[in-house]
């Protein structure tokens, strides 16, 4: 993250579809500003957690809690999802102090990284919250859930990207005591509610043996207020999905078998989560967050170096994993794809474009 | 966390049921059981020191053995024998509102039961290292849809057709302790009426 380049932010975009006609797309600033997730040509599960301390201006990296061009369409998109199956955002009455704290939290980081869009008055307990984007504007009292239209985890993560899961920390264990889980890449808040780390973790394969749980537990057992940390993590989902969720799989599962080598280069999309987790103040609780990113084959094959290299990733991704990932299936028509666009040259170190 | 273990390999929120043993820093052994669970309390109660004060809730009439008689032999406080599992719940709620520091639940019996009243002591305040369970007599399976959530007790089949959705699940080792319940999953979402064969596994 040594470079000193500024990426441009892509202003907000409306009226883009994660579902039916899937008009969802990345600006050509969008694409330079996608957290491409492999250092090297292969793939393996490791504790890849570093500081979450910033990155050139105007990447992922940079902010908190990064709002690109697709805000106003995941905000909708996260609506519909919650209209449809209100089991989607789900909080344990233990956390209502852990609720306020995530309210803090977002509230602050996004007046300071965008002011142009949000902002954030306070005096004493009596707040004043404005969204310019989605045209809000309310005041309320810190502390009193009566005075928000929900409670306030759900009110503000209704208006912030990604998915946020709340843990508390009990006898040197994390628990899922909450969450707004509605882009997920297949997994159910609803049924993992409650469920401490290593029950939550269950279905990934091989991590568990490899001692990436054990290692990654005990680093966050010790996360402090103030100094958050993040990972990236990735998979592939077939049309730009935010939803994919265990809840909707009868629905989305047929995609998988969709995807011919005339429609892979828009259909397949690599999807990255930069996950980024925080201790929060009063609760003692820690908050994770789960950022996804989507990008479609025929997108990424403009960054030469990307394309080169997650054609090796992909290669040789062990079926344990490819299986996981629910793409083992459609990964020769990928590979197919991307095969023309590996000359087989030295990928350069690190993640960026070249 | 001493009530269950994890398992080394494959979904590792599938709980491994070992025999009972009697926690020795336990005041007070409240002892709870359906059907052939009444075996396991016979034999927990048989590893108790001799001035352990304890008691038992049994529910009988169930399906399976009925260890009735066989608990009511065992020297104990207090033993009741239930008809109902509503009842059940509501005595053990009521000891459980009025129980001295250093009680421990000890359930056994069918999965669906014991994490049922599992729930009870939680609600109750009780932590996850004062409660312990033992799976008794049939393996059959709580399940829940993970798309519609509807709930199915003693599923013994690797796949079978929800009653609330109509689809064909398939039954996962992915547990949920506060459900008490396995997740099943649409098995031919990416191949439509493409079945794997239907076996019997959880007998
Ligand atoms: C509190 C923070 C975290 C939460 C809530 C969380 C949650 C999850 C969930 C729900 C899954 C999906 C499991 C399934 O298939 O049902 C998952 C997968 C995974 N998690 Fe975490 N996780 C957290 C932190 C971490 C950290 C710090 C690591 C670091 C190594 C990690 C490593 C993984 C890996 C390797 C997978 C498999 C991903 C894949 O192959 O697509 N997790 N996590």
């Amino acid at each position: 993250m040594a470079s000193p380049m500024r990426i441009a932010t892509p202003p907000l975009k409306s009226g883009e579809s994660f579902r039916d006609d899937f008009s969802y797309s990345n600006s050509p600033q969008a694409i330079r500003r996608f957290p491409f997730p492999f250092h090297e040509d292969k793939y393996m599960y490791s504790v890849n957690i570093e500081p979450h301390n910033g990155g050139p201006a105007g990447s992922v990296f940079a902010p908190a809690f990064d709002i690109d061009e697709h805000y106003l369409s995941e905000v909708e998109e996260r609506r519909r999802v919650l209209e449809e199956d209100p089991g989607r955002c789900q909080v344990l009455p233990h956390m209502m102090e852990a609720q306020w704290d995530t309210l803090e939290l977002l509230m602050e980081s996004l007046a300071r990284d965008y002011p142009q869009h949000f902002s954030l008055t306070t005096d004493g307990d009596q707040w004043t919250w404005e969204n310019r984007p989605l045209g809000i504007r309310d005041s309320f009292t810190f502390g009193d859930p009566a005075t928000l239209p929900q409670e306030p985890f759900e009110y503000i993560t209704r208006q912030v990207q990604g998915d946020f899961t709340l843990h508390g920390q009990r006898d040197n264990m994390l628990y899922m005591d909450g969450g707004m889980v509605t882009c997920q890449a297949d997994w159910s808040l609803d049924f993992d509610l409650g469920m401490n780390w290593y029950e939550w973790h269950g279905p990934v394969p091989k991590a568990h043996q490899m001692g990436i749980f054990d290692r990654a537990l005990k680093f966050l057992l010790n996360l402090q207020v103030e100094r958050p940390v993040r990972r990236l993590n990735w998979t592939m989902t077939i049309n730009p999905r935010m939803d994919t969720s265990p809840e909707n799989y009868h629905k989305w599962g047929i995609d998988r078998a969709s995807v011919t080598p005339e429609n892979v280069g828009e259909k397949a999309h690599l999807r990255v989560e930069l996950q980024t987790l925080w201790r929060l103040p009063r609760s003692n609780a820690i908050i994770f967050s789960i950022r996804c990113y989507l990008i479609s084959m025929e997108e990424l094959v403009t960054i030469p170096k990307w394309a080169r290299r997650f054609h090796r990733v992909l290669g040789t991704l062990p079926d344990e994993l490819a299986e996981y990932k629910g793409l083992i299936g459609y990964r020769p028509i990928v590979l197919d794809y991307l095969a023309p666009f590996d000359d087989g040259a030295e990928t350069s170190p690190g993640i960026g474009p070249d | 966390m001493p009530i269950y273990e994890l398992p080394e390999d494959g979904i590792r929120s599938r709980p491994i049921y070992r025999p009972m043993q009697p926690d020795v820093a336990a005041r007070f052994h409240l002892m709870v059981a359906e059907g052939a669970g009444s075996e396991a309390l016979a034999e927990l109660h048989e590893k108790l020191p001799d001035d352990a004060r304890c008691s038992i809730h049994y529910l009988a009439g169930g399906d399976g053995p009925d260890g009735s008689d066989r608990l009511m032999q065992l020297r104990c406080e207090q033993t009741r024998l239930h008809f109902d599992d509503g009842q059940l719940a509501d005595a053990l709620r009521r000891h459980l509102e009025s129980a001295a520091m250093g009680t421990r639940l000890y359930v056994a019996g069918s999965e669906d039961f014991i994490w049922r009243m599992a729930a009870v002591g939680i609600s109750c305040g009780m932590s996850e290292e004062e409660i312990h369970v033992e799976r008794r007599g049939s393996r059959a399976r709580p399940v829940q849809c993970v798309h519609c959530k509807t709930r199915v007790e003693g599923v013994t089949t690797n796949i079978y057709t929800c009653p609330g959705c109509g689809q064909h699940v398939t039954v996962r080792d992915h547990f949920s302790r506060r459900l008490g319940a396995y997740q099943s999953v649409c098995v031919d979402a990416e191949a439509p009426g493409e079945l794997p064969p239907i076996e019997e596994i959880y007998r």
